[in-house]
């Protein structure tokens, strides 16, 4: 998938109402090396204390991601991805869009597409602004913690890359 | 998946991967010169590292390392791991922490299953296995059995994750399982709570199983499929049991079934190394478990051959009936419906999983109504030394062990876990094969034919190196071509 350019997010509060938190959330499992890239990102932005950002890790993906979205009106997640199409450490930006009408793929897998086409049929109040942060990972093969050098040097670009899709603390509210 | 056209000399056919939350699988099939089908195999990446993992870290780590193995059962995990501590430490927890773990384990059993029913086996019998690929799925499930029903399902999973987080922390992660005992208790201002859902979970586990009676028994088609011989093994079964043979998902010994349903072994957790061997093949990772003392002798059914199955259906032939009643009603029906006991058809295990809904909910109404489960004394404190403790849960997708061995100061040295698709691994390798060569012909290789062996082992909810999560690639499906020499021919994706 092509990446889509990074783009701020508008900030979803309605007029009057307090400005609703940024959910970043974090895919990845902690025991399967660059698997959990997504969670060190998470760790390196919570240490800059942005003001109305919710960084949450989580190590599953499939149903558990309607407990995390729903409700929420904007939110960035941030997951490996075995594109295979790009070098390991490449930041792919996705939209919903990109995952839109892709169930199917797999009866068995519950993916994110799976998720906003449900979250859509059930009429939930899923993110109107929701941005996928993809990082290009190798397959994991056994189980070890920490990163691999390559993906450890990029750690940084994708902590930039995620930081400039969250709406600017100085953003006037619209509406 | 497009249709092929028969090549000379054989050809081999690729799925892969079967499925990506649950981890990855390939489908080998050769094609001999005639179009049918050669063999088939059925391939799983094994769970690397773990021994060398862990060894070196104190074993009160396991339980949470173990849970982080799999992203669907932590719980599963979690506990078979703080059972292996209570028995590395030669500690029996009080009755109140048994009935807290029993409690959080019957609530997660009623959870994953409903997640199997609705959500990962559904697009299978809920659509239906001949539905257009791009109505199999999620969505599907809910066109079909309907927005209010999609509604309910989601709900009801939310409630009953609640009372996991109430009760053991984090659903992810949890941490109450401590060698002994639990880390907290139950006030009984939290007990109405749990009752409340507990109740609500019976009766949408007995509106499951009207749901499933009327999609899938109500089509003679359906039933004709669950009960074909393409679906069918004569194994062995092996499932936990009480001390009346009832299942039981938390604790009991392992009863052990042949396939004519008598009784071939009984024991406890600790001697499961007399009773269960591995088989190596030189095409798969995986190890192939298989009845010590019956033997292997290949991918066969019968009594002659070690080969045997856990997981729901399992679990059912290998007990005499449940402990609480309705449930007890639904197995009945079931036994009967299908023909008795034991149940050969693989596909009845979406039932098997619907019955054991019904007695996860019941478990967890008795256990919010049981005065001792607000009891304060949750945990007995160890004092003897660590040497080697086996603990064992049934899975939502079979019997799960973990057997660790620790140093004098409790430091691991060896682990050993052997997880529910591991023991199913021979029979799913088989239902692959025989479904593959019963449904494949001349050559003829179409979309259905190949849902309906993956349904083989869907069936069985496989569990494999479920670990990692990265986002699909573009590559879901892959379907190669190969001739008689295995050079490629032809490579599809879908």
């Amino acid at each position: 998938m092509p990446p889509q350019g990074n783009r701020p997010l508008s900030s979803p509060a309605a007029p009057g109402s307090p400005p609703d938190s940024v959910l970043v959330l974090g895919l990845g499992n902690d025991v399967m090396g660059d698997d959990a890239v997504a969670l060190h990102v998470c760790r390196a932005l919570r240490r800059e204390h942005l003001p109305g950002v919710d960084i949450v890790e989580s190590p599953v993906a499939g149903l558990a991601l309607l407990d995390f979205l729903e409700g929420r009106d904007t939110a960035i997640i941030i997951d490996s991805i075995t594109s295979g199409k790009a070098p390991p450490g490449t930041v792919h930006f996705l939209q919903p869009d990109d995952f839109r009408g892709k169930p199917g793929i797999s009866p068995h897998f519950v993916g994110l597409a799976d998720i906003l086409a449900l979250a859509d049929r059930l009429g939930l109040r899923f993110p109107h602004n929701l941005s996928i942060v993809a990082v290009e990972i190798e397959q994991p093969g056994g189980l070890h913690e920490g990163l691999s050098g390559r993906i450890g040097e990029r750690l940084p670009r994708v902590v930039d890359a995620v930081r400039s899709l969250l709406p600017h603390p100085s953003s006037p509210v619209p509406g | 998946m497009n249709n092929q056209t028969p090549q000379n000399g054989n050809r081999r056919i690729t799925i892969d991967p079967i499925t990506r939350l649950e981890g990855h699988g390939k489908i080998d099939i050769f094609l001999n010169e005639r179009g049918d089908v050669d063999h088939a195999y059925y391939q799983i990446p094994e769970l690397r590292g773990f021994e060398t993992f862990s060894r070196g870290r104190p074993a009160e780590e396991m339980p949470q390392i173990t849970s982080r193995i799999c992203g669907v059962c932590p719980t599963a995990h979690h506990m078979a791991g703080t059972k292996a501590l209570d028995s590395l430490y030669h500690v029996d927890p009080p009755p109140t922490a048994k009935k807290i773990r029993e409690l959080i384990y019957s609530t997660f059993m009623l959870e994953d299953h409903a997640l199997h029913v609705y959500i990962l086996g559904g697009p299978d019998f809920i659509v239906g296995p001949d539905a257009p690929k791009e109505t199999r799925n999620v969505v599907g499930v809910i066109n079909t059995v309907g927005p209010d029903v999609g509604r309910k399902v989601i709900s009801m999973r939310k409630r009953l994750r609640d009372i996991i987080s109430l009760l053991g922390g984090k659903v992810i992660h949890p941490v109450f399982g401590l060698p002994g005992g639990v880390a907290k208790g139950i006030s009984r201002d939290e007990v109405g709570r749990i009752r409340d859902a507990a109740d609500d979970g019976v009766e949408f586990a007995l509106f499951t199983l009207e749901v499933f009676k009327k999609i899938v028994l109500g089509y003679k088609a359906y039933v004709d499929m669950i009960t074909s011989e393409a679906y069918t093994h004569r194994t062995y079964y092996m499932g936990m049991v009480d001390d009346r043979n009832r299942v039981n998902f938390y604790d009991g010994r392992i009863r052990v079934v042949d396939p004519s349903g008598k009784e071939f072994a009984l024991f406890n957790a600790a001697s499961y190394a007399d009773h269960i061997a591995e088989h190596v093949e030189p095409w798969s990772y995986v190890k192939f478990c298989y009845l010590k003392q019956v033997g292997w002798k290949g991918f066969t059914d019968g009594p002659a051959s070690g080969v045997y199955a856990v997981a729901p259906l399992a679990r059912l032939n290998a007990a005499e009936g449940m402990a609480t009643p309705k449930a007890q009603e639904a197995y009945e029906e079931y036994m009967k419906t299908l023909g008795g006991k034991p149940v050969h058809f693989t596909l009845a295990n979406h039932w098997a999983r619907i019955v054991e809904m019904i007695y996860a909910a019941e478990r967890m109404a008795e256990l919010a109504r049981d005065p001792e489960i607000t009891g304060e004394t949750i945990r007995v404190i160890p004092t003897a030394r660590p040497t080697s403790g086996v603990g064992v849960v049934e899975a939502p997708r079979g019997t799960l062990f973990h057997h660790y061995e620790t140093d004098p100061n409790g430091i691991m040295q060896n682990a050993n876990l052997i997880v529910a698709t591991q023991n199913n691994s021979a029979r799913i390798a088989m239902g692959i094969d025989k479904t593959a060569k019963e449904l494949i012909h001349a050559g003829a290789v179409n979309e259905s034919l190949l849902n309906r062996i993956e349904m083989t082992f869907r069936a069985y909810d496989p569990c494999n190196a479920c670990a990692t999560h990265s986002l699909p690639g573009a590559m879901p499906l892959r379907i190669r071509l190969f001739d008689h020499s295995r050079c490629l021919l032809r490579e599809i994706v879908r």
